[in-house]
């Protein structure tokens, strides 16, 4: 018997956004490409828990995982921002929240991005943003130029400084940036708005740069900076000289079993602000 | 525990680290299918509750055995575990810290951090000693700048943010803690102490004044548990007392390489500026260069570093000839004695010409610096100098800033203009190229970029104002940013070298024309002629200057000056229907411009210390006031914490049950911190010189409390009692109530100190009947403090003397007790007179507690009227005297005690 061949459809998950399973991508945000008077590429952050940091360290490298949305492998960054959600709405608190271990590297790190999305497509895809998404507009349109430069050029256009980025406030005239039928543009607009600190469903993943690429990615050499729950400075493996031997700093956060996941993305937010301002790329 | 309390067993745990403290896990049984993570009642609280449970997803948690499960319901106490060389640790942070003690050294040795942890947690002992190994290992393991930094954010901030907590828990229970209470920074001084910056609002948000003073109180036992010093202050203001008790003496070691600034500071007034210099931590110069302080031993590449040598003598020839920058910080005492003049002229006169000199005048807090007075000795001295730095620009409205006190604002602006002109060697160029004979010439510092700036006024002051502006040199010599490495801003600023231009009219002009302008009032002023009575009454009569200013059409006179005016002038002034005035004065100058603009609608008043009447300004040069031979040691103040072991008393009790009673056990007093003792737990002091006497009689106990705190003792303060004298006696009771005195927002706070009870530094204690509180409360006492500590806003330590100078009224008197203390007692022969019958008639029937409350009833406050009356008949004053009339009163009498 003949027919059709199967096409098997991208995954999808309750709540988060539809897909693209054709190639008629939308492409109205990757259009802005002017980065303004940004000069330099923008660090690259990995958070993850404490335990495959550890072995992160050990192995000198991040190395790529299979990404269930996207169904490759893949390594995944956040551009300047450590934003990761310390627990999803109700969801359990999980080990990342917990745990959270922050990598800062050089942007030279990844030379040649796989994509960049404007926000944390995990997130996207599962759900997430669901209060504030626009149902029709699948999440591959969502996508921005895949470089650099095209972060530059989207951070110009939805934020106006690297300040501003860091702290999600979007710039005040954003509706006056895009015209009523740019759906991609307003649906990017609706989601980070839960970036901006007191939304009612705060998500700063909702405004987070993500960029990913298919390769492992080198510590040596590439590391800025790395945040750590300050117990690891007391660890029998000797990561801070290793840290240091890539070339990278060492900064602690305060562990208590009795502090909140919120408390430690704070500390973290807060410490990787003032490396930035420390290096001169945030004022 | 209510019977809804939810129940769970600690049947697991996550681990961070192999060593320390673990994630507990906790599940409905021995081997869950979901695991729970508790949730204390306050974040980051070993010792809070558990408030509630919510799920963890991990595939990490490792099961304890079964018999090692803990059943634990919400409301109990928090449980840790804790790990340590296969073993586990299992309870609550006392228990594991109890549990752990023979591993204690190890654990120090291994894991300093943890070990501060569990020790500040479970209140134990020797955390000062182990707050050095936890700063030693940062340093060690992150270099000393970033091991400064960390410090800091994983020991102090944590303590800090819980004490923040505790308190808006308190006072707010059950609201969300304000995104704004983690917004403080904390700043590492050059001398190792530290300070929390709380931003504006802080204090508000954790419920108030009373809430402030115990925060302050817990950052002052965090300080005394870390064994270093904390400060926290509130939008730059210090919540306790903001000054350093010592002028930084001659530090050692000076790297030869490094450009080296001294600064020479002369006698007491310019004293009490150098104890804020210090070198800000990095300075950014437009030009490239970069200065870092000397405690950074990490140089960003390019960068060089400044050093700062501060002596209070004056220094021979030789000693000079290394330093790049002399700045001599002098005041008038030094300017106006003619001895010093001279040597100092001499010495400035005979410098190697690659030195730039700088004088950086130390103007009096309440008058002008001499400088302006243009005497002949001052001309010449003037003449040797490259430049003045202009520090009355630290009091000036268009410094616009109210951050520090002025003083500390002058500090800074001589070091950032020092370390900015050490890196900057083209202005210092043209600083040394500067012919005899010019015209004196004035460093201002300015913030902001010089461009797009207001450049006219910005840098006026006492020292600077010109009525034909757009000078000739005003292009600034340099421009450059500070950076505080623990804030995340920076400031600009810029510095200007001009004529100095003594011009108080023209200056005093903008500062009117610039508060109508802020002020959005209408009206027109103009120069008006001097009184001449009051211009003889002024010790700077050239810095005055009057105006006359119209409002719809009310008419005002006032005379604006560069120093507080005496009573005399004011009382002069009142009979011209003049107001006079010190230029800093805003808070009297707006009264005197809002009042009778607001048609009777209650008026611009005072509501800061008590509602005055607004006839005295802010800032009075008062006589030196003395304190009468009979009312020395009336006010004792509490007992200074490094003359005590502080303990808990669980702990005390803990350690007294061990062993067999012993005499040494009577030693210990009940430790009061507050003025409301909370349900929190109580401690107990003990005298180090009872537990040095203890210990070397063989009392066990006091033997192994000598062991716990020696390390900190000096040898001489071992068997010191120099705290003690009058506690002692307390032990009996003497017949007299003693009061126990907070100094509060608007009125002092007032308890009754128990028998047996010590109180901390923060109280005064006075001895007597119900006069004390009385007169404490009254307007006459009111109207001194505010005259003699008028600075003293917010929360604050009222001087001592200020209580025990004051002229108490003569129907109260001072006994003595059998120990010499004075102590305050109505007179006991006025018993059957007049208007004295009623206040004697309830002063037997008083209970002394009922005078301690916020609140008084109607009773009393009728009693405190009655007290008041009589109070200003005994000043010789009518019922309705005015604050000045009274103040006037108070000054005259003090003379004649």
């Amino acid at each position: 018997m003949s027919g059709m061949p199967q096409i098997r459809k991208k995954p999808t998950w309750p709540g988060g956004m539809p897909r693209r399973n054709d190639i008629n991508f939308d492409r109205e945000l990757a259009k802005h490409d002017d980065p303004g008077h940004f000069k330099q590429h923008l660090p690259l952050v990995h958070v993850t828990p404490a335990w495959p940091a550890k072995e992160i360290i050990r192995d000198g490298k991040i190395t790529t995982r299979r990404c269930d949305v996207f169904e490759v492998q893949l390594t995944y960054f956040f551009l300047l921002r450590p934003a990761y959600r310390s627990k999803d709405g109700h969801l359990a608190s999980t080990q990342l929240a917990r745990f959270p271990v922050a990598f800062i590297l050089k942007p030279g790190a990844v030379p040649v991005p796989h994509h960049l999305y404007p926000f944390d497509t995990g997130a996207a895809a599962k759900g997430a943003f669901q209060s504030n998404a626009v149902p029709h507009v699948p999440l591959e349109d969502y996508a921005l130029a895949a470089s650099h430069d095209g972060a530059l050029s989207h951070i110009e256009w939805a934020f106006g400084s690297l300040e501003a980025y860091y702290d999600g406030q979007l710039r005040n005239d954003i509706h006056n940036r895009y015209r009523p039928h740019e759906y991609v543009v307003s649906g990017f607009v609706d989601v980070a708005r839960m970036g901006v600190e007191g939304s009612n469903a705060h998500d700063k993943r909702a405004s987070t740069i993500e960029l990913a690429c298919p390769h492992n990615v080198d510590l040596n050499g590439n590391v800025l900076l790395s945040i750590f729950p300050k117990q690891c400075l007391e660890d029998n493996d000797d990561f801070v000289e290793k840290v240091r031997a890539f070339g990278g700093d060492v900064r602690t956060y305060d562990w208590q079993s009795g502090r909140a996941p919120d408390e430690f993305q704070q500390d973290i937010m807060r410490i990787a602000r003032d490396f930035y301002v420390a290096q001169g790329i945030l004022k | 525990m209510s019977e809804f309390a939810e129940r769970m067993l600690l049947a697991g745990y996550v681990t961070l680290t192999k060593h320390g403290f673990a994630l507990p896990a906790y599940g409905a049984g021995a081997r869950p299918n979901v695991w729970n993570v508790a949730v204390p009642t306050i974040d980051g609280d070993h010792a809070a509750s558990i408030s509630y449970f919510e799920m963890l997803e991990s595939e990490e948690v490792e099961p304890l055995a079964e018999d090692r499960c803990i059943e634990v319901y919400t409301g109990d106490p928090w449980h840790e575990v804790f790990l340590w060389d296969d073993e586990i640790f299992i309870g609550t942070i006392e228990q594991i810290y109890r549990d752990t003690q023979r591993l204690h050294e190890a654990i120090e040795a291994k894991a300093p951090l943890t070990m501060l942890d569990l020790s500040l947690a479970a209140q134990g002992e020797g955390t000062a000693n182990l707050a050095k190994s936890a700063s030693r290992f940062l340093n060690d393991r992150l270099g000393f700048a970033v091991g400064q930094d960390m410090f800091a954010e994983v020991v102090i901030r944590p303590s800090a943010l819980l004490a923040l907590r505790k308190q808006h828990n308190l006072s707010r229970p059950g609201s969300e803690f304000p995104e704004l209470l983690h917004e403080f920074s904390i700043s590492t001084n050059a001398e190792g102490s530290f300070s929390i910056e709380l931003p504006k609002g802080s204090l508000a948000a954790i419920g108030g004044l009373e809430a402030a003073i115990e925060f302050d109180a817990a950052i002052d036992a965090l300080s005394e548990r870390l064994g270093t010093s904390i400060l926290a202050l509130e939008n730059g203001k210090a919540l306790a007392s903001e000054a350093p008790t010592t002028l930084p003496e001659e530090p050692s070691v000076i790297p030869a390489s490094f450009p080296q600034i001294l600064v020479i500071v002369l006698n007491r007034r310019a004293a009490q500026i150098g104890r804020y210099l210090r070198i800000p931590t990095e300075i950014l110069m437009k030009t490239g260069a970069h200065v870092r302080t000397a405690v950074d031993d990490e140089l960003l590449v390019g960068a060089t570093q400044s050093s700062l040598t501060i002596v209070s003598h004056i220094p021979n020839t030789f000693e000079l000839d290394e330093y790049e920058t002399i700045i001599w910080v002098l005041d008038n005492e030094a300017l106006t004695d003619t001895g010093q003049l001279e040597y100092i002229t001499d010495m400035v006169a005979h410098l190697h010409g690659d030195a730039v000199t700088l004088l950086a005048p130390a103007p009096p807090e309440n008058a002008p610096t001499a400088i302006v007075q243009k005497l002949p000795g001052i001309e010449r001295l003037l003449d040797q100098f490259d430049a003045v730095i202009d520090t009355t620009l630290a009091r000036s409205p268009f410094w616009n800033t109210e951050k520090y006190s002025s003083d500390r604002q002058m500090a800074d602006i001589i070091m950032r203009i020092a370390v900015a002109l050490t890196a900057d060697l083209d202005s210092r160029d043209v600083l040394l190229h500067r012919r005899r004979g010019e015209q004196h010439r004035l460093l201002s510092l300015q913030r902001g970029f010089p461009q797009g700036y207001d450049a006219v006024h910005s840098a006026y002051s006492e020292l600077l104002a010109n009525s034909l502006d757009g000078s000739s040199n005003s292009k600034p010599l340099a421009s450059f940013s500070v950076r505080d490495r623990s804030r995340n801003s920076s400031e600009d600023f810029f510095i200007s070298l001009k004529d100095m231009q003594i011009h108080f009219e023209t200056f005093a002009t903008a500062v009117i024309s610039g508060f109508f302008k802020e002020s959005g009032l209408t009206g027109a002023f103009g120069l008006a002629d001097m009184n001449e009575a009051i211009s003889s009454l002024l010790d700077f009569p050239g810095m005055a200057a009057a105006f006359s200013i119209r409002q719809d059409n009310i008419h005002k006179e006032i005379v604006l000056t560069a120093e507080a005016p005496s009573l005399g002038a004011l009382k002069t002034a009142r009979g011209f229907d003049l107001a006079v005035l010190r230029y800093t004065d805003s808070a009297a100058l707006h009264r005197i411009m809002f009042i009778r603009h607001d048609n009777g609608r209650g008026g611009f008043r005072e509501t800061e210390w008590y509602d005055s009447d607004g006839t005295l300004p802010n800032e009075i040069a008062l006589p030196t006031v003395h304190i009468p031979d009979v009312a020395i040691g009336l006010v004792t103040r509490g007992i200074d914490p490094r003359d005590i072991l502080r303990i808990s008393e669980a702990r005390w009790m803990e350690l007294t049950s061990l062993r067999p009673a012993s005499a040494f056990e009577s030693k210990a007093y009940v430790y009061r911190g507050s003025v409301n003792p909370r349900t929190e737990e109580r401690f107990l002091a003990i005298p180090n010189f009872a537990i040095a006497e203890a210990a070397d009689a063989g009392d066990p106990l006091a033997k192994r409390l000598a062991d716990e705190i020696s390390p900190r003792w000096k040898a001489e303060d071992r068997y010191s009692r120099r705290s003690f004298r009058k506690f002692e006696a307390w032990s009996q009771q003497n017949g007299a109530t003693r009061w126990l005195v907070a100094e509060a927002f608007r009125t002092m706070k007032l308890d009754v100190l128990a028998p047996g009870q010590l109180p901390s530094q923060r109280f005064m204690v006075i001895e007597g009947d119900v006069s004390v509180p009385m007169a404490l409360r009254s307007r006459p006492f009111a109207v001194w403090v505010r005259a003699m500590a008028p600075r003293m806003h917010g929360t604050f330590r009222l001087p001592v003397g200020v209580v025990e100078s004051f002229p108490f009224p003569r129907f109260l008197q001072f006994r003595h007790s059998l120990s010499g203390t004075p102590q305050l007692y109505l007179r006991e022969e006025l018993h059957s007179e007049g208007s004295f019958a009623e206040l004697l008639d309830s002063w037997s029937r008083f209970e002394p507690y009922e005078f301690t409350r916020d609140e008084l009833s109607h009773q009393n406050i009728r009693l405190l009227n009655l007290f008041n009356a009589l109070s200003l008949k005994d000043l010789e004053l009518p019922e309705y005297a005015s604050d000045l009339d009274i103040l006037d009163q108070l000054i005259k009498r003090n003379g004649q005690g």
